[in-house]
């Protein structure tokens, strides 16, 4: 379980660059290269970063090789360590989950989430059942692995990689938690803004935990239970066998061993033995210690959720403000697009009327407060603020009265513009 | 550099497991001084365009480690909370009055055993709570830097996803505590027997011990210690916080080696 997660760890680490980054498409795999040879001596170093360079479209008929030549690594892993099949498979999905990443050219950070194409599915489920298969192999041992043992491709470094990961759970619907059917939740919502390819994340809750028992218990408990029965029983759409599988582990370690999923070691100092030999003065204390040790639990539970609801409540506000600021940016674009003529009075206290000339200022501050390009875009915009005073007071006092309608304390430093400058003219 | 330092504080007290889970709050404040003491000219957006999503970049690296250990966490709660609900079941059951199954001794050896499980428990998921929270503030605050010292616009809509992620929406962990609250006040029965309070306290504090309990009140007076106004209090920061009973929770900062105030 350790170097599964270690592997998925370095996964993380190396898929995220994908999307959204300029010129970051080669410094990313290099530096995957190095977490892999860091965590992964046995594997084949080269194999690996010629793997991870090549990023050309993938053809499916290369299944076979592409498959034996990894596995021809894990093999190495496979007789050392113990028979765990399914291992050295959850290895192979996370280098197929990495090969998902194309650069993307125009630099958008844009997710793939739910852009699914039907080409893409049909490979994934071929994927699936092929290392479906593996797995229903009881003693990995009789599989034949000779065959996958002798293996040049390794050396090729236009080694074609498999474009669909076996990532489903990215575009799989998302389910609520609060559904009578144990559904399972994906974590799919993730990250919109980065593509970071997880492996199928598995966000379970207590419906779907109670239908594992339920299929645990079918099958003669937790001992006897396999995942693959579980999974076979349990019937939920875009569970997964690794899911299965780690789950049932947490699980029989839950009830055999409770000792030890039960906090940390530290959380140990006070055995129940120590406390008994206490005579009855201490064994009040232990009652006492426990009650207060509630009380500060229950303290910064309540705390924390009040704080974070606070937090949301900040962030709406905020949101909504920038919204507002974005609406008046665009009427305010508008209104400078309008002729001269249309605007006599300077002293008028809409947003949108002032000067001709100062007005072109102001909506072209406003752009660039907007762009990400610029780096004293507020320096800017404040100075020529400074040079078309009586205006923009008109103008920041109907602004300031916005924003004091929404924030509840008079705080006027503020991060957004709109605020900001009416500071400054104060 | 307060935030930092409660947050080091945070990481040296929670409990070993988790300690490199946290947010790498230095090395992101490196990065930003890094990006913004070479400060890019309008020209030069492309170099600035690919600082920024380097940034990103690491940001998201983060998430996705709140992530991933979060959910790890959420599914380890959720087998132990139905295990335990069993086990105080089962001890309950055995001391039926009719089948004397367990002697006297026996069962009061085991509930307390179990009273003392479901309290740890319910202490881990209160510092999971924690754990996503102050992983949140951090990146706000780190982000709330990147922009005032690049003049980005990043910090809005970055949070609004992180609003969204798996590793802030505690939902599920929140209700599993109240779940716990609920057994605890029901099968463990809070006694009558309060007016020994204070002589009691000190042996209490010493036979809590470390651990969860420590991490605890580590946590709750970080949390005020993080909200007390400072310099760069803004509409975007959190209210000073008022605890009942800080000076109770601050007097069990025993033999803290790095005191919180």
């Amino acid at each position: 379980m350790e170097m599964m997660k270690t592997s998925v760890a370095l996964q993380e680490s190396s898929l995220a660059p994908s999307n959204g980054t300029h010129g970051n498409s080669f410094s990313s795999p290099s530096m995957a290269t190095n977490d892999m040879h860091a965590a992964v001596p046995a594997y084949n170093q080269h194999s690996q970063s010629s793997a991870f360079i090549s990023q050309s479209s993938k053809d499916l008929a290369y299944l076979p090789p592409i498959s034996s030549s990894y596995l021809g690594q894990s093999t190495a892993f496979i007789s050392q360590e113990n028979k765990d099949v399914s291992w050295s498979l959850d290895r192979l999905q996370d280098f197929l989950d990495l090969h998902e990443n194309v650069p993307d050219p125009n630099g958008l950070v844009e997710s793939s989430n739910g852009i699914m194409l039907s080409e893409e599915h049909r490979k994934k489920t071929d994927l699936l059942e092929w290392a479906d298969q593996l797995i229903s192999v009881n003693d990995p041992l009789d599989l034949d692995w000779s065959e996958f043992v002798n293996n040049d491709n390794v050396s090729d470094p236009k080694l074609k990689v498999l474009k669909p990961s076996v990532d489903i759970s990215k575009q799989q619907p998302q389910f609520h938690q609060n559904q009578p059917d144990p559904h399972g939740e994906f974590s799919s919502d993730v990250n919109p803004l980065s593509t970071t390819q997880t492996k199928p994340r598995m966000r379970w809750t207590p419906e779907l935990h109670e239908a594992f028992v339920e299929a645990v218990n079918q099958l003669g408990g937790s001992e006897r239970a396999t995942p693959k029965g579980v999974l076979n029983l349990m019937k939920v759409e875009g569970l997964t066998i690794y899911h299965v599988k780690s789950h049932l582990q947490k699980y029989r370690t839950a009830r055999y061993k409770p000792e030890s999923s039960e906090g940390t070691s530290e959380n140990k100092v006070t055995s129940i033995e120590e406390m008994k030999s206490f005579d009855l003065k201490t064994s009040i204390g232990i009652t006492e210690a426990l009650r207060l040790q509630m009380e500060v639990q229950k303290q910064l539970h309540e705390q924390l959720e009040i704080q974070r609801n606070l937090q949301l409540r900040i962030e709406e506000q905020g949101r909504q403000l920038q919204m507002m600021f974005e609406k008046q940016k665009t009427m305010d674009e508008e209104k400078s697009g309008a002729p001269s003529s249309a605007l006599h009075d300077p002293p008028a206290s809409l947003p949108g009327s002032t000067r001709p000339s100062c007005m072109n200022d102001k909506s072209e501050a406003l752009e660039q407060v907007h762009t990400r390009t610029g780096i004293d875009t507020r320096n800017a915009s404040t100075t020529e603020e400074e040079g078309s005073q009586d205006v923009s007071g008109k103008q920041k006092a109907s602004e300031t009265e916005t924003t004091a309608h929404l924030h509840t304390n008079d705080d006027d430093e503020s991060r957004s513009p709109l605020t900001k400058r009416s500071r400054t003219e104060k | 550099m307060k935030f930092g330092k409660r947050l080091k504080q945070q990481i040296e007290e929670t409990l070993p497991a988790w300690r490199d889970k946290f947010l790498s709050y230095k090395e992101l404040k490196k990065l930003v001084r890094l990006i913004s003491s070479a400060p890019p000219l309008p020209t030069e957006s492309m170099e600035y365009g690919k600082a920024e999503a380097e940034f990103v970049y690491l940001l998201n690296n983060e998430i996705e480690k709140f992530n991933a250990f979060f959910m790890e966490q959420e599914e380890d709660f959720i087998i132990r909370h139905k295990e335990l609900q069993q086990r105080i079941r089962r001890v309950i059951d055995t001391h039926a009055p009719n089948g004397t199954k367990s002697s006297e001794a026996q069962y009061k050896d085991q509930m307390a055993k179990t009273k003392k499980a479901i309290i740890d428990f319910h202490g881990e998921m209160v510092l999971l709570e924690n754990y996503s929270n102050i992983n949140y503030t951090g990146l706000g605050k780190i982000l709330k830097k990147y922009d005032k010292r690049t003049g980005g616009l990043l910090r809005l809509p970055f949070i609004q996803k992180v609003l969204q992620q798996p590793f802030f929406t505690t939902d599920l962990v929140s209700k599993l505590v109240k779940e716990c609250e609920n057994t605890i006040d029901e099968v463990f029965p809070v006694e009558e027997e309060e007016k020994t309070k204070e002589r009691r306290r000190d042996e209490a504090i010493t036979v809590a011990g470390k651990g969860i309990f420590r991490n605890t009140v580590a946590a709750l007076l970080t949390m005020q210690e993080i909200r007390r106004g400072s310099s760069t209090y803004d509409h975007f920061s959190l209210p000073p916080l008022n605890l009942p009973d800080s000076d109770l929770i601050h007097s069990f900062q025993l033999n803290s080696p790095i005191p919180i105030l």
